[in-house]
Formats: structure tokens, C-alpha cells, sequence
């Protein structure tokens, strides 16, 4: 059986290097719209959300049988931060570091997304799914000391089917659905920002 | 043999699972990761503690062999963390040539799958718990790599800065 192994892997590759008709790159954009949130508690703080380059560039690489595909989720995912920070704080600025944010003198918070990673599997048959998992940590530090006071680290997820038309839309959207619902609730819930 | 070790500090408790039985990590994670020599762990943190929050972070969990240093500043001998999962890949890798994009398919799933189960970075409020699981490679491939094995972790206090370290044998 072992001796075998060696001669599928390379029947395996000499496959894939043919069905890859030439290295092709595309890019796909994800287009959410932001989700309607419950109607919770909007706690009585001065937050500032820091919406850093790293968030702005964060794009997820997805390569199969020599193809590649982009999708540039920075936008997204500032708009989602956004979203969910307005609906959960009193007061809530923009800065583009954490130095910045700490010139906020009347702000008591500040809210760090940062992106973690993403993973995306495409089954073979079409009436499989394609799935996709978007980890996004979440830290919250006091503006005065600089200390952690929360962090969370929010696993979200979404499907489409793979026959469906532009399954990347619905997939994308079922992510960003569950991510905004996850963080809101997570927010709501942690005590050390009450 | 299926078995919890358990630390107990400042009113933390730490529970760990090994899953050192392929027919467990096969219906986890449609992957025989004690074949691959992958360490999967269940663990648990509970925080039991009037008043203070703890910082729970993958990156304080280490797997010491048995007789290594157990310095958590020591590093020469401790099995790393996976921090990609992206030695799944590799060890899935693409099989007989007319299944290969349906292995390729399998692969991504299973390291989305790991991925999705993963132990998350958080603060621990007094009365909350949290669970997931942490992956380690190398492990000696096909043995029980736990009856040899200390886990150790430190859990930061958000307020105080102040450590509490965790060293549980899984040996059972």
C-alpha cells in the first residue's frame, strides 16, 4: 500500500497541473450588507474604534488546482466594526491607530478588530455547500492605562450552495450576518464593559 | 481510555481532554490525527473566582514532553502549537489521482474544521467558562504521545498583570 502512495501523489499532481489550464487570478468582491441588530443596550461609554491599515487590507487567498481567488474583505469589515460599535456604545470615534486613539482624551475605550483568519472549503459535488469561517478577535482597552479590560474572539460562519448562482454573495453575507449577530451579543454580554 | 486532567489555581480550573484515540478524532474532525502525529486537546477553562477576569491566550498553552524542562521560559524541547493548521494539508494531502480535487476538497474542510473548533483568545469573567481545542505538531505518530506529556499554560489577571500557571500531567 505504501509504495503505492508515492506513484498516486504524483498521478495526483500530474492531474491537477492538467486540469489548471494556466495559473488564473481572480478577484471577488464582497459586496454585505450590513444586518439588521436587535434592539439591545447601548452602554453609556466613549469608545474609539481603531480601523488600522491591516483591517483596511485584510483580503482572504483562496488556491485550488492552480487558480487563485482574492477576496479583499477589508471594507467589509471595517463597515461591520462600524456598525456594531455604533450600536453598542454611546459615543464612538474613528482612529487609524491605537496612538491616535489614545488622544482621545474624553473617550474611556478603546476597540480593537482585528482579523484573524479565514478558511473557505469547496466541495467537489454541486449539491454540496461551500463553507466558509471568519475568526475576528476583538480587544478592548481602557484609554487611560492601556489595559486589556475584554478580549473575544468571534468564530463566524456562513454557507451557500455550490449550484446556487453567485454563491460567494450569499456565502459572504451569511458570514458577515453571523459575525455582526456574534459580536453584538458578545459585546452586550461582557461585563467588563457595562 | 477517555479521561479530564485537571489544574485547579486562584479559582480557575483547567480541564484538559486528550484525544489520543483515532475513532474520536476521526469523528471530530474526519481526520485520524494520532496516525498523522497531531496532539488534538479538549480543554476547558472555567473561571470559578470572585471578581477577577483572567486573559485565556492559545499562545500560553505548551505541550512538554516527558523530561523536558518545564520552565515556562524554556524552548527547546516543547511541541509547537500549530498555529496554521496548515500541516493538515500536508499530511491529507492528495491521494490517488482520480480522487485528488475530491481530497483537495476534503483537506480544505478539515483544516476549515479545525479552524472553526479552535480554542478562542478571550478574557474569562468570574462564573464563565470557555472551551475548544488546541492543536499540537509533532506528536510521535501512531502512539498515545499523552501518557509522556505535561500541558502548561499561565492565565493572566486583566487588572493586576499578575500570572497564574497551570502544569497538568496527561498522563492517566
Amino acid at each position: 500500500m505504501k509504495a503505492y502512495r508515492p506513484i498516486n501523489q504524483i498521478l495526483s499532481a500530474v492531474l491537477l497541473l492538467a486540469l489548471a489550464t494556466g495559473c488564473v487570478t481572480y478577484v471577488r468582491t464582497v459586496a454585505v450588507q450590513q444586518p439588521v441588530l436587535p434592539q439591545g443596550q447601548v452602554l453609556p461609554r466613549h469608545a474609539v474604534l481603531v480601523l488600522d491599515q491591516s483591517l483596511a487590507d485584510y483580503q482572504y487567498v483562496f488556491k485550488a488546482s492552480g487558480n487563485t481567488v482574492i477576496y479583499p474583505c477589508g471594507p467589509a469589515l471595517q463597515n461591520y466594526a462600524r456598525q456594531v460599535a455604533k450600536k453598542c456604545f454611546q459615543q464612538v470615534d474613528e482612529a487609524p491607530s491605537i496612538e491616535k486613539a489614545v488622544a482621545f482624551a474624553s473617550a474611556d475605550l478603546i476597540l480593537i478588530p482585528r482579523p484573524v483568519k479565514c478558511d473557505m472549503s469547496v466541495p467537489v459535488w454541486a449539491w454540496e455547500n461551500v463553507n466558509m469561517t471568519m475568526v475576528v478577535e476583538w480587544t478592548a482597552k481602557d484609554r487611560a492605562s492601556q489595559n486589556t479590560l475584554w478580549l473575544k474572539t468571534i468564530t463566524a460562519t456562513g454557507s451557500a450552495a455550490k449550484n446556487m448562482g453567485r454563491s460567494d454573495l450569499v456565502m459572504n453575507q451569511n458570514v458577515f450576518d453571523d459575525l455582526s449577530l456574534k459580536t453584538y451579543n458578545a459585546i452586550q454580554e461582557a461585563p467588563e464593559l457595562k | 481510555m477517555l479521561g479530564f486532567e485537571l489544574g485547579r489555581e486562584s479559582g480557575v480550573e483547567v480541564a484538559v481532554d486528550p484525544f489520543v484515540e483515532s475513532g474520536r478524532t476521526e469523528t471530530y474532525f474526519d481526520l485520524d490525527a494520532v496516525a498523522n502525529g497531531i496532539a488534538i486537546l479538549h480543554v476547558r477553562v472555567s473561571n470559578q473566582s470572585t471578581g477577577k477576569t483572567f486573559l485565556v491566550e492559545k499562545a500560553n498553552f505548551k505541550l512538554i514532553p516527558k523530561g523536558a524542562d518545564t520552565d515556562l521560559s524554556g524552548d527547546g524541547q516543547k511541541i509547537e502549537r500549530s498555529k496554521a493548521v496548515g500541516e493538515v494539508l500536508v499530511v491529507v494531502g492528495p491521494g490517488p489521482a482520480l480522487v485528488g480535487l475530491a481530497m483537495m476538497s476534503k483537506s480544505t474542510e478539515i483544516e476549515r474544521n479545525l479552524i472553526a473548533k479552535e480554542l478562542p483568545d478571550q478574557t474569562l469573567s468570574p462564573g464563565q467558562s470557555m472551551e475548544g481545542f488546541i492543536y499540537f505538531t509533532p506528536v510521535e505518530k501512531g502512539k498515545d504521545w499523552s501518557r509522556t506529556a505535561t500541558l502548561i499554560t499561565s492565565l493572566t489577571e486583566t487588572k493586576t498583570h499578575q500570572s497564574t500557571d497551570f502544569s497538568i500531567p496527561l498522563s492517566h
